[in-house]
């Protein structure tokens, strides 16, 4: 049998375990250690039986209104998506047209581009084909996507492809002047 | 929003109109587990303005994940293990022990005597003990999880549960018990 008393440590856990026989032994004979075992009974007992609380009023109309205005944010999406789409359409309008330029263009031969399967990012990115028919559509392209932020300011993705286009448009410019000294408008 | 059909109040057509966004069904959710979720979340949290927050947070994971909802554990139980879920992961606040530990010593005065009181003290005890602490006892002794769970939820150890449980738990008895904070 233990004959110190129990670490408040063993106290504690004794809550929940058996306690070895030693253990058990000693609090058989030892008023002090089972007094001090019955204050950590009482007090889980407490605990135990604390009472659910309750969620304040104004919690309820806070929850609710969050979940309405994500509700309206989400509604807000499509007309979002559709200028999305419709600056996704121009882009490939853009690739398609540089594709074809070759087919319609005046002057020297020019590569035509690698493949037909190329993305719109790498449209916009290309320095292949016509440069004049490419400034031509980066012009259209640049017009819808000005026209989509206009709708949408402070949409950061059409924001974002708006500066790119504008950036490109003024590479073609650039690179129009490089190949013909003076820019040629269709 | 579409309104809830009159009727339609068993927790599957609540679940239901409630995933498609119907706010008069959210809304009867929230009514129906408002008071567990908040009582699981402020135990954690140790501070009404932070229980609040988290509790906003864990009714948005709540509705969002509705969908997802397909009844395998008991509406009850899912909704109490999103909140559990919500206040461990929530964002933390500047915690304002000072403010607490003057309004502990305040009730330890006021509220000896009454077992009303009591409970109270109790609450403001509990909110007062350091996080982990805090954390560990009210996921054991009052919502029932095992050392095994505390620490996956928490990121510790089995052993470290149990220590964090021993602390708590000699903290309370010597601000409940003995009176000395």
């Amino acid at each position: 049998m233990i004959e110190r008393h129990l670490s408040e440590d063993r106290l504690v856990l004794l809550l929940d375990e058996e306690g070895t026989a030693d253990e058990r032994a000693h609090l058989a004979v030892c008023e002090q250690c089972r007094n001090q075992l019955e204050v950590y009974v009482r007090l889980g007992r407490m605990i135990v039986q604390l009472p659910a609380l309750s969620a304040p009023a104004h919690l309820r109309s806070q929850v609710l209104e969050r979940v309405q205005s994500r509700q309206v944010r989400r509604a807000s999406l499509p007309k979002r998506s559709m200028i999305l789409l419709q600056a996704a359409a121009a882009l490939l309008i853009f690739a398609a047209g540089v594709a074809t330029a070759p087919l319609f263009r005046q002057g020297p031969d020019v590569a035509s581009p690698s493949g037909s399967v190329q993305s719109s990012e790498a449209w916009l990115t290309t320095t292949a084909g016509d440069p004049a028919a490419r400034l031509a559509l980066l012009d259209a392209v640049l017009l819808t996507a000005k026209a989509a932020r206009q709708r949408a300011p402070a949409d950061p993705g059409i924001r974002t492809i708006h500066e790119r286009v504008l950036a490109e448009q003024q590479r073609a410019v650039s690179a129009l002047l490089a190949t013909y000294g003076t820019v040629r408008w269709f | 929003m579409q309104a809830s059909e009159p009727g339609r109040d068993t927790e599957q057509d609540l679940i239901r109109a409630a995933s498609t966004g119907d706010t008069v069904a959210m809304a009867k959710l929230y009514d129906l587990h408002a008071d567990r979720v908040y009582t699981i979340v402020r135990r954690l949290a140790g501070e009404d303005a932070l229980a609040e927050d988290w509790c906003q947070d864990a009714w948005i994971r709540i509705f969002d994940g509705l969908r997802e909802f397909r009844g395998e554990a008991k509406l009850s139980s899912w909704i109490h293990r999103v909140a559990v879920n919500s206040a461990l992961n929530g964002r933390r606040r500047q915690l304002r022990f000072t403010r607490r530990e003057r309004a502990l010593s305040t009730s330890l005065v006021d509220t000896r005597h009454d077992s009303e009181g009591l409970r109270r003290l109790l609450e403001a005890a509990i909110s007062r003990l350091p996080e982990g602490m805090r954390k560990t006892l009210v996921l054991h002794d009052i919502e029932g999880y095992a050392h095994a769970e505390i620490s996956t939820l928490l990121g510790t150890t089995e052993s470290n549960s149990r220590s964090q449980l021993v602390r708590a738990r000699a903290k309370l008895r010597a601000w409940i018990i003995e009176g000395s904070p």
